[in-house]
């Protein structure tokens, strides 16, 4: 049962996963899940089904209850601080109420990152402005985020995600918040990250958008993963 | 294209405006003015006990015996010729009879005093150097025969030693107090600011930020708000001993008080300086230290 770490080339690998809140019920029960390295792959299931919490097993945001989760085949139990904050440096998270940082200029929001690595201004200025005009930005940057539209937040959430050209993205309901036509924008977004080489899993509720592109389902029922959109 | 790109200063990642900053900022300024006022308060017992040492040791009052009325004249001569020859840069001043007296008085009273009891002659010594050399000069007098008593002031110079120690033990006490409760209003801060921060934490966690990354912008954080109320407290602290000084102590100057002592220096500047460099840096890393173990905590709990 237990794998060894030069077994798992998968970027995201669950082993028999469960997870609880506190002294809750058990929300995901013997999970296994395998995503392999370019992989695009939605995750799907009705509210309140655990769509979330996988996410955030998944860009250790929460640790598992039970079983053994590697991420880049690196078993998140064993991790330093240290490690776990490298590891964090390569997934890119976009969350469904976006986390931009009110005070900080779009531009600031989304260097955060680079910031955070320990890059100079001089040395990320170009890659933001530049990431930001191609998200159709530009002239955004240095507005702050709530004088901004939910489109425009949600692109510079997405932008913050990927800057740092993550290995693994990660997005959480991404297009809840907006039209259906920026949805599908955003969707292509991800599909030529993929392309170019990342790993992406999109959680979502949204049957329409998951027939836009061809792609793995993972679907969450009764805190089990079922693979594929219909029982 | 990055023309529009103006602000080259990368913004801090903490918000400036914090809840309750005003009052924070209140609360460390008052603490930096009493502060800075009993350390100068400290200098300034240190400084007037030094100079009223130097005053005390650097004056005596030498009581010559006066055999009789007629000898008087000769043994205050014999006297005076005597202290010349030993202490050639000190000022000697014999006292005429009559200023004996009327030093005496208090002493004595208004009586007439008996003819065989003459008052004793008296000769006042000041120098400007490291204090007179009372055995010598007592040894001198007697073997030129003249009996004196020195009264080199020792009895005031102990006592005023005693309580400028006590003085300066008691401002220090007080220092160090207000610096303790300053560092507690900084860990406090630190903690309601963490909570205030959770979001934003947690946003700098999920991009791979480290404790020690997120708790130096709380060090900033504390830093730049307890140098400004410490700047603010001190520079208030020098205008209100001034005032102090020029009202009431400057009475006192007239008549004849050595408050002097009770003025801002230079040096006094710079301990100032030197008080709010340490009092930032004990704050900054107390809420350094706050951060870090309520981060490492936080990460433990996950
Ligand atoms: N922090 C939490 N503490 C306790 N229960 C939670 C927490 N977060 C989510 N839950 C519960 O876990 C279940 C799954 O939530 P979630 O993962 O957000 O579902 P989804 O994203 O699929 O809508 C829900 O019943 C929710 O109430
Ligand atoms: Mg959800």
């Amino acid at each position: 049962m237990t794998l060894q770490n030069q077994d798992i080339k998968d970027i995201v690998h669950f082993d028999r996963v469960s997870l609880r809140y506190a002294r809750g019920p058990e929300i995901l029960s013997d999970v296994n899940i395998a995503l392999p390295e370019g992989s695009f792959t939605f995750l799907t299931g009705p509210s309140g089904a655990g769509k979330s919490t996988l996410l955030k097993l998944c860009y250790l945001a929460l640790s598992p209850s039970r079983g053994l989760i590697h991420l880049f085949g690196q078993d998140t139990s064993l991790l330093a601080n240290s490690a776990q904050q490298a590891l964090k440096r390569r997934i890119g998270v976009v969350l469904q109420d976006f986390h931009l940082i009110e005070h900080l200029t779009i531009f600031e929001n989304v260097a955060l990152s680079l910031r955070v690595a320990g890059l100079s201004r001089a040395q990320y200025t170009d890659d933001v402005v530049e990431l930001l005009q191609w998200v159709g930005l530009g002239h955004r940057m240095q507005a702050l985020p709530p004088t901004l539209s939910g489109g425009e937040k949600q692109r510079a959430a997405i932008a913050r995600a990927v800057i740092a050209k993550p290995d693994l993205l990660i997005a959480d309901e991404p297009t809840g918040n907006v039209d259906p036509v920026i949805g599908r924008r955003l969707l292509r977004l991800f599909a030529e990250m993929n392309r170019m080489g990342t790993t992406v899993m999109i959680a979502t509720h949204d049957v329409d958008l998951i027939k836009e592109i061809d792609a793995r389902v993972l679907r969450i029922e009764n805190g089990r993963v079922f693979k594929g959109l219909n029982a | 294209m990055a023309g529009g790109f103006q602000n080259n200063t990368p913004q801090t990642l903490l918000p400036e405006r914090m809840k309750n900053a005003r009052a924070l900022l209140c609360v460390l300024i008052i603490m930096a003015l009493l502060a800075a006022l009993s350390l100068l308060f400290a200098r300034s017992a240190a400084r007037l006990s030094a100079d009223w040492q130097s005053q005390l040791t650097n004056s005596a009052t030498v009581q010559v015996m006066i055999n009789s009325s007629e000898s008087r004249a000769a043994q205050m001569e014999i006297a005076q010729k005597t202290l010349q020859n030993l202490l050639p840069n000190t000022r000697i001043t014999p006292l005429s009879e009559t200023q004996a007296q009327a030093l005496l008085k208090p002493w004595l009273g208004s009586t007439n005093l008996p003819a065989d009891l003459p008052v004793p002659g008296l000769i006042t010594l000041e120098t400007q150097g490291n204090g007179l050399p009372f055995a010598q000069i007592k040894t001198a007098l007697s073997a030129e025969g003249v009996i004196a008593n020195i009264d080199d002031h020792t009895r005031y110079a102990g006592g005023l030693q005693r309580t400028s120690r006590s003085l300066i033990f008691g401002s220090s006490l007080i220092l160090t107090l207000l610096l303790i409760a300053s560092l507690a209003v900084n860990i406090f801060a630190t903690r309601a600011s963490l909570i205030a921060q959770k979001d934003i934490i947690s946003v700098f966690v999920q991009v791979g930020a480290s404790n020690k990354f997120i708790a130096q912008l709380f060090i900033q954080q504390a830093a730049k708000r307890t140098l400004l109320g410490a700047v603010i407290g001190a520079i208030l602290a020098i205008f209100i001993w001034i005032f102090l000084s020029l009202s009431n102590f400057g009475a006192l100057k007239d008549s004849g008080f050595i408050w002097d002592s009770f003025g801002v220096g230079l040096g006094d500047i710079l301990f100032l300086i030197g008080l709010c460099l340490f009092f930032t840096l004990i704050c900054a890393m107390a809420a350094g230290m706050t951060a870090l173990r309520q981060l490492s905590e936080e990460r433990r709990r996950l």
